[in-house]
């Protein structure tokens, strides 16, 4: 399997070099997006769970009697 | 004698040798070949007042009765006090002229009171104030672009400008992370972006691996940008800290703003831009900012 990309510029000898990552690099690479998707994932949940709390906390307002809305939720 | 002055003569006076030796030859310009000629002709008549033009040397002299002079010394500046080309004239004291030799390339003429004429050429100083560019690197397709050896002593803050970057997917964020020598730092980033669009979204970095700088970097063919400040780099061993804002490539289109602070203090010389996932094109100048 090709591995990803890397630019390299470096200002001390005005050298750029584009090259395939090493594999080593490539496990870092991946375990960095594993942990970046992980932690998007965890963010996306976190504010699902809210807004699901959300949705049960006003049906049982409405389940009482009261209007969420006036409320101010 | 010469200053015999002047005589008018009347029809029948006789012209004495006396009459043309005072009146007319002692008080012309007598030319002679040389300075020596000159010497072997006048020896026994020589009179303060005469003038002589001496041809090898193309100079028109007095005689004040002690010694032949040049006609415009010391009231004229002469040929011979410039010797080379690019020499200007200058003055050592009052009514002193002195030659200034030429300077060297892209110098320029500075006051100097410690040289013969107060003046010197002298290599301008670099801009003591303002902004330096160091470097442009356009990247394609990378799955993370490095900086290396951008940031010095010579400035303690400097302006990095992220043009027409493009990632490969609409939930790409843009991370950073430093560098010292050809080291990552992937660890202690302390930072959080503020994203505004339909809606105001929070992302903080807390003890990363990398600071995420924007939310979104991209949407298929449309290219953000990006302008930052890093400071607390290239001195000595420092924890830096860097801020900015942006604008994210994303229906419906918004702004962020971000701060960042590195946990970890080093002597950062470079740093790394990357997407969260996939690959991102764009370009990106790096600007000094002068210390005083």
């Amino acid at each position: 399997m090709t591995n990803e990309t890397i630019g390299i510029y470096d200002h001390a000898t005005g050298e750029t070099i584009v090259r395939e990552m090493t594999d080593a690099e490539q496990a870092i690479r991946d375990a960095e997006v594993a942990e970046s998707n992980a932690a998007k994932s965890a963010k996306a949940a976190e504010a699902q769970a809210v807004e699901e709390a959300k949705i049960e906390a006003a049906a049982k307002l409405t389940a009482l009697g009261i209007d969420p809305k006036a409320l101010g939720l | 004698m010469a200053g015999a002055g002047y005589k008018l003569f009347s029809t029948g006076d006789v012209l004495s040798a006396s009459d043309v030796n005072t009146y007319l030859q002692q008080q012309t310009v007598m030319v002679f070949a040389s300075a020596a000629a000159r010497t072997t002709a006048l020896a026994s008549v020589l009179a303060e007042g005469m003038v002589t033009y001496l041809k090898d040397t193309d100079v028109v002299e007095i005689y004040t009765g002690a010694s032949w002079v040049s006609l415009d010394d010391p009231n004229a500046i002469q040929n011979s006090l410039l010797t080379a080309k690019g020499s200007i004239v200058a003055a050592s004291a009052a009514s002193t002229p002195a030659a200034l030799a030429v300077g060297t390339a892209n110098q320029v003429l500075t006051v100097d009171s410690s040289t013969a004429t107060g003046l010197k050429w002298a290599t301008p100083a670099t801009a003591a104030s303002g902004m330096t560019f160091i470097s442009r690197t356009s990247f394609s397709a990378v799955a993370s672009q490095t900086f290396d050896s951008v940031f010095s002593s010579t400035y303690d803050t400097y302006l990095v400008v992220i043009e027409r970057i493009l990632g490969t997917t609409g939930s790409d964020d843009l991370q950073l992370q430093l560098r010292y020598g050809s080291t990552t730092q992937a660890a202690a980033y302390y930072g959080s972006t503020t994203t505004f669009t339909s809606s105001t979204v929070y992302q903080q970095s807390s003890n990363a691996a990398q600071f995420t700088m924007a939310s979104l970097i991209s949407k298929a063919g449309q290219t953000g940008s990006a302008a930052f400040y890093v400071n607390g780099v290239g001195n000595t061993s420092e924890q830096a800290s860097i801020y900015g804002n942006g604008t994210e490539a994303e229906t419906p289109g918004g702004a962020y703003i971000f701060g960042c602070w590195a946990g970890t203090a080093q002597t950062y010389t470079g740093f790394l831009l990357k997407p969260s996932a996939g690959t991102m094109t764009g370009e990106v100048s790096i600007y000094g900012l002068a210390k005083a």
